[in-house]
């Protein structure tokens, strides 16, 4: 692959921005302290037992606390008990693995208080063919793109979620050992991706539901680049694609939705001023956090 | 209408027709300077006996009804020109045109009050009117007079961010603004990122900006009217000027191309850094050329058919452009690429102006209107037997034909009829990308893709009836339908406007208006300083038209003989259909369609009471405003329902503006602004969540659950729950003119923001943390604090220039 020179100059006032860049100043204001909640994050899958972390939200100004050993923590499967939770190394783990389409519970006693959650780990959906193209289009600032196909075989009438992550591995070469670089996501004209709106945020991976194609065969189409094709030292330089496909739960999708515009606005910039703040996604009741069961499937892809 | 209703009706109309023919001759005629031939715009013309008195309309034609066999003294007058007085007998229809002499010399006329209509007799209300003479005299950021700047120094205009040229009236948004320049509406008004706004002074003859108690035969827009006339060329003699200042150069020459006949003016202005960073650039950055430039275009040619008949040609260009080119030559290998950005606007308009008889005027303008952003970015590869082309485009903008025929018919001295219709042939490009590669290695290419055009048509139709009955009650009633069609379904909007206006006591009144107005446009813009990507879409089924309803009361008095003015308006609008961003969702190029980004139905609510003192004559003038006021919006989806603060909501604001003519070649200026902070979003608390860098995770052999937890997400109690601190500034400015052989040169010393008080711009959180000797950070000392980003500090500014 050659690729062309590129450059990329998007600067409006570079010469205010140099001038003014010091106009800024610590100052005293006065924002009150929530009152804290206990925060419970899991996220599960079927290969790997329970994970949990717990920690108690704070003023903006405090760093979170995160809780040790001495927490009473439960999973329960409808009504039993299923397994108590054991603290270890900053985390509280299970002896149990999840299975898929199990509702779990997660209940932790929190001052008297029960903090809860429920979720379970959604079934896979059929992966059909899947290939990937190098340089099938070149962006506006001249850097090739490539193109990821993926047959998803949706049989089944119910809701499905999915999160997709791709991964260029870089081929070992005389220059270069193996190396990995995310790819990002670019506007791709698929129907399913652009409908989930989240592109403007440079998202770290692609949620999307089936909402455009329950219970049909659908072949999802991914524009992507990843550093293999911005970065110069590594022109003409061969990579694979790993393909991380998760199946996710509702719960999940919503929450990694939310997440993805959160982190995105968090910050402000000279350019567009204050970011535009989007509340996160919870579903501990009692707390905050997510408790979210995943399944995954993972392929890796050498280019047709 | 039930019989009742009807009888009304015909009563009324009985009425107006004795109002109308109760008179019997009319004195008519054209208004100007006698120096440049310009037209004077909002010349008063007034009669001393009845105390009645009329103004030249937007083309300078005036039409007074006078009592047949009768002696009459007529006073005519315009700021900053002496004033004239006409004595003579009436027999029969006159048609006058007056030559007013700039200056203040009354030694004409002896002036009975105010040298224009005092402000309580005029039935509007909500007008800001500000001479352009005055507004280049105002200190100015950069040294260059601004007429949106002057205009957001007035009480209900506020600026929104630091240094800003957007106007929010009484709680509208910029997009609600109604810009007309020589009756064209205008869709983006600002250069460098909103610093400086497009209008060239010296092209400008009048600036009006309404902001409440519409006329009807305004429409379109929900929450302001700026009314912007150019200036329409000398007809005696040849005049320019040129001026150079801190942010641009500008020229602009005006003529007679046959004396009394025919005029031109043209005017042009320049941003000039680019001149300079485009080589240094080149030098520091091997080879590339970046540059940032804007530029105005004005010309306008009028030409005098005979005294029935006029027709005017005007033209604007204006754009902002960001542009970067990179040659490389390297053996046998050259590369050249160049990036540019460019987005402003382009109208043209020709008018053509009718006198039927002494009381029936007419206007009618064909015209074009173009806003446009687009991107461009092209690649040229050769290197031996290799020749490779790539080019892509992204284009967004906003195109309109329109037609308007506009009459005035004075019926009598006490009853003045407005009625027209326009008609807008909308094109809009929400965006669009294209892509064009070819060569022979290359893969070629050649698509485009994106949001398609949409056409929509947008017609109105408008009556005004503006009377008076006996000495004190005056009125404008009148009535605006529009019909507007996109994607085969239409939308109807029936807009009642009324105002009253009753004098008690000799110089006092109290005035009272409704407005309904409903807007067919939308606008998705950034909100930052950043890029001003503004997107113009359409209303739709899923956005149907904002619709607002303003209702306003206030009292006005002029004192001292018009020397001082007084007024008290409190207003109520709502504003309904509104849209927003969703939340979190950023304005940039279509990767979904816009309707899907936006939440609608949006509910606003303003009120407020607005204070208003005028010095309008002496050496010292100027004015102190006040507003107290309240904004508020309300989505289904943000900020769960509940009405939030809107971003400018503020609850006080006040500006003082003083000139003082120290001597006859010095003046000096001074403004002091003084603003409630603006309401924003902040967070009051975190938590920990569930780390998401792509890395442990994604490696190969890494269990799915190797990830951390060192990510923070923070927790909002409310959309703008929280005010910045107040901002305040301090402007000077002073003028020395000195006359020359061949002209008149002027020093400009401005000084913004004298005690360098640093307002904020935006907040943000800052985490420190110390570090060992290893890098690694110490336990419990990480540490978040707020800083205040700011604009700009203190800046002196010096321009020149010289009139010929």
């Amino acid at each position: 692959m050659k690729k062309l020179r590129v450059f990329r100059f998007n600067v409006l006032f570079v010469i205010i921005l140099i001038i003014f860049n010091s106009c800024s100043k610590e100052i005293i204001i006065d924002i009150p302290a929530p009152e804290p909640k206990p925060v419970l994050n899991c996220l599960f899958t079927n290969d790997s037992v329970f994970k949990v972390h717990l920690s108690k939200s704070t003023s903006v100004f405090d760093e979170p606390f995160a809780f040790k050993d001495g927490e009473n923590i439960k999973l329960f499967i409808k009504d039993d008990l299923a397994d108590s939770l054991v603290w270890n190394n900053g985390f509280y783990w299970s002896v149990i693995t999840p299975k898929p389409n199990i509702s779990y519970r997660i209940e932790w006693e929190k001052d008297g208080k029960t903090i809860t959650s429920t979720d379970y780990i959604p079934d896979k959906v059929n992966i059909g063919t899947s290939f990937f193209r190098d340089s099938v289009s070149v962006d506006e600032e001249g850097n090739y793109i490539s193109q990821l196909k993926i047959e998803i075989r949706d049989t089944s009438i119910k809701k499905n979620f999915f999160e997709l992550k791709l991964i260029t591995m870089l081929k070992p070469s005389d220059e270069f050992g193996p190396d990995l670089a995310r790819a990002w996501y670019l506007d791709s004209s698929d129907p399913v991706i652009d409908a989930e709106g989240l592109l403007d945020y440079y998202p770290r991976s692609l949620v999307f539901s089936d909402k455009l194609f329950n219970n049909k065969s659908y072949v999802l189409t991914v524009n992507f680049q990843s550093a293999f094709h911005i970065s110069e030292m590594y022109l003409g330089q061969e990579y694979d694609l790993i393909v991380k496909l998760y199946f996710i739960s509702e719960n999940y999708y919503k929450y990694k939705k939310a997440l993805i515009v959160h982190t995105y606005n968090q910050n402000s910039d000279i350019w567009d001023g204050m970011g535009n703040p989007v509340p996160m996604f919870t579903n501990i009741e009692g707390g905050y956090g997510i408790f979210a069961g995943y399944a995954v499937e993972i392929d890796t892809l050498t280019k047709q | 209408m039930n019989r009742q209703s009807f009888c009304l009706a015909v009563l009324f109309f009985l009425f107006l027709q004795n109002q109308a023919y109760s008179q019997n001759i009319t004195l008519s005629g054209y208004i100007y300077d006698t120096s440049t031939g310009e037209k004077l715009i909002g010349a008063d013309i007034y009669n001393l006996k009845t105390k009645k008195g009329t103004s030249s309309n937007s083309y300078g034609f005036y039409s007074l009804s006078l009592q047949r066999h009768d002696s009459v003294t007529i006073v005519v007058s315009y700021t900053g020109y002496s004033p004239k007085k006409y004595s003579f007998y009436t027999i029969s229809g006159i048609e006058k045109d007056f030559a007013m002499q700039p200056g203040t010399q009354l030694d004409e006329v002896e002036i009975i009050g105010s040298n224009e209509i005092p402000v309580e007799q005029r039935v509007e209300m909500s007008v800001i009117t500000i001479p352009v003479k005055q507004i280049q005299e105002l200190p100015a950021l950069g040294g260059e007079p601004d007429i949106i700047k002057a205009i957001q120094l007035m009480p209900g205009v506020q600026s929104g961010n630091e240094g800003s040229s957007a106007l929010y009236v009484r709680g509208g948004s910029p997009d609600q603004n109604l810009i007309l320049l020589d009756d064209v509406p205008l869709y983006y008004v600002n250069h460098l990122g909103g610093f400086v706004s497009i209008f060239n002074a010296d092209a400008i003859n009048t600036v009006s900006l309404i902001k409440g108690g519409f006329p009807a035969h305004y429409g379109s827009r929900l929450s302001s009217v700026l009314d912007v006339r150019m200036k329409e060329g000398n007809t005696k003699e040849t005049h320019g000027g040129v001026m150079l200042g801190m942010i641009a150069a500008k020229a602009y020459v005006e003529g007679p191309v046959k004396k009394d006949k025919v005029s031109y003016i043209i005017s042009f202005r320049r941003f000039l850094y680019d001149l300079l960073t485009r080589p240094i650039s080149k030098i520091a950055f091997d080879g590339m050329s970046i540059g940032y430039n804007f530029y105005d275009f004005n010309a306008k040619i009028n030409y005098k058919i005979n005294h029935k008949n006029r027709i005017y040609g005007s033209f604007y260009m204006g754009d902002d452009k960001v542009l970067s080119k990179i040659k490389e030559k390297s053996g046998s290998v050259k590369n050249i690429s160049k990036y540019v950005q460019k987005w402003g606007n382009l109208v043209s308009a020709l008018r053509w102006n009718h006198l039927f008889n002494q009381k029936l005027f007419s206007n009618l303008t064909l015209a074009y209107t173009r806003y446009r952003f687009l991107t461009d970015l092209s690649n040229t590869y050769k290197h031996d037997n290799i020749n490779e082309q790539y080019y892509n485009r992204f284009v967004s903008g906003i195109y309109d034909l329109s037609f308007k025929a506009d009459f005035d018919y004075i019926v009598s001295a006490n009853y003045r009829m407005k009625f027209g219709l326009a008609g807008i042939y909308h094109t809009f490009e929400p965006g669009t990308t294209g892509y064009r590669s070819s060569g022979n290695n290359a893969m070629r290419v050649d698509t485009s893709f994106g949001n398609n055009y949409l056409n929509a048509w947008e017609s109105a139709v408008y009556m005004e009836n503006e009377f008076e009955i006996g000495l004190r009650l005056g009125f404008n009633i009148g009535v605006r339908a529009s019909l507007y069609s996109v994607n085969n379904k239409n939308f109807y909007s029936f807009e009642p406007r009324v105002m009253a206006n009753y004098r008690f006591g000799k110089t006092v009144s109290i005035k009272a208006s409704y407005a309904k107005m409903q807007q067919y446009v939308h606008l998705l813009t950034s909100t930052g300083a950043g890029m001003p990507v503004d997107l113009w879409v359409p209303a739709t089924d899923k956005t149907p038209p904002s619709i607002s309803n303003q209702w306003a009361v206030g009292i006005a008095k002029s004192f001292k003989k018009g020397m001082f003015e007084m007024s008290i308006e409190s207003y109520y609008k709502e504003m309904k259909n509104l849209i927003a961003y969703k939340e979190g969702a950023t304005y940039l190029v279509a990767s979904t369609d816009w309707e899907d980004k936006v939440e609608k139905n949006g509910l606003g609510i303003s009120y407020g009471i607005e204070f208003l003192f005028q010095k309008k004559t002496g050496k010292l003038t100027g004015w102190i405003g006040y507003t107290l006021s309240k904004t508020t919006r309300q989505f289904e989806n943000i900020n769960n329902g509940n009405p939030y603060p809107y971003r400018y909501d503020r609850r006080h604001d006040v500006s003082i503006v003083v000139i003082y003519k120290l001597k006859e070649n010095i003046d000096i200026s001074a403004t002091w602004v003084f603003g409630t902070g603006n309401a924003f979003t902040m967070a009051v608390g975190k938590y920990y969540i569930i780390n998401d860098n792509y890395t442990q995770s994604d490696y190969p052999g890494n269990p799915a659950n190797f990830f951390g937890y060192s990510s923070e997400v923070h927790i909002y109690d409310g959309k703008n729950n929280f005010r910045m601190r107040n901002y305040h500034r301090l402007d000077v400015g002073i003028n020395f003119h000195k006359k020359k052989k061949r002209g008149e040169r002027t020093w400009n010393v401005s000084i913004y923001n004298v005690y360098n008080r640093q307002n904020p711009y935006f907040y943000y959180f800052v985490t420190r943390t110390v570090h060992d000797s290893q890098g690694n950070v110490i336990e419990g000392t990480r540490k978040t604090i707020v800083k205040q980003q700011s604009l700009f500090p203190i800046i002196p500014s010096v321009s020149y220039s010289f009139k010929f």
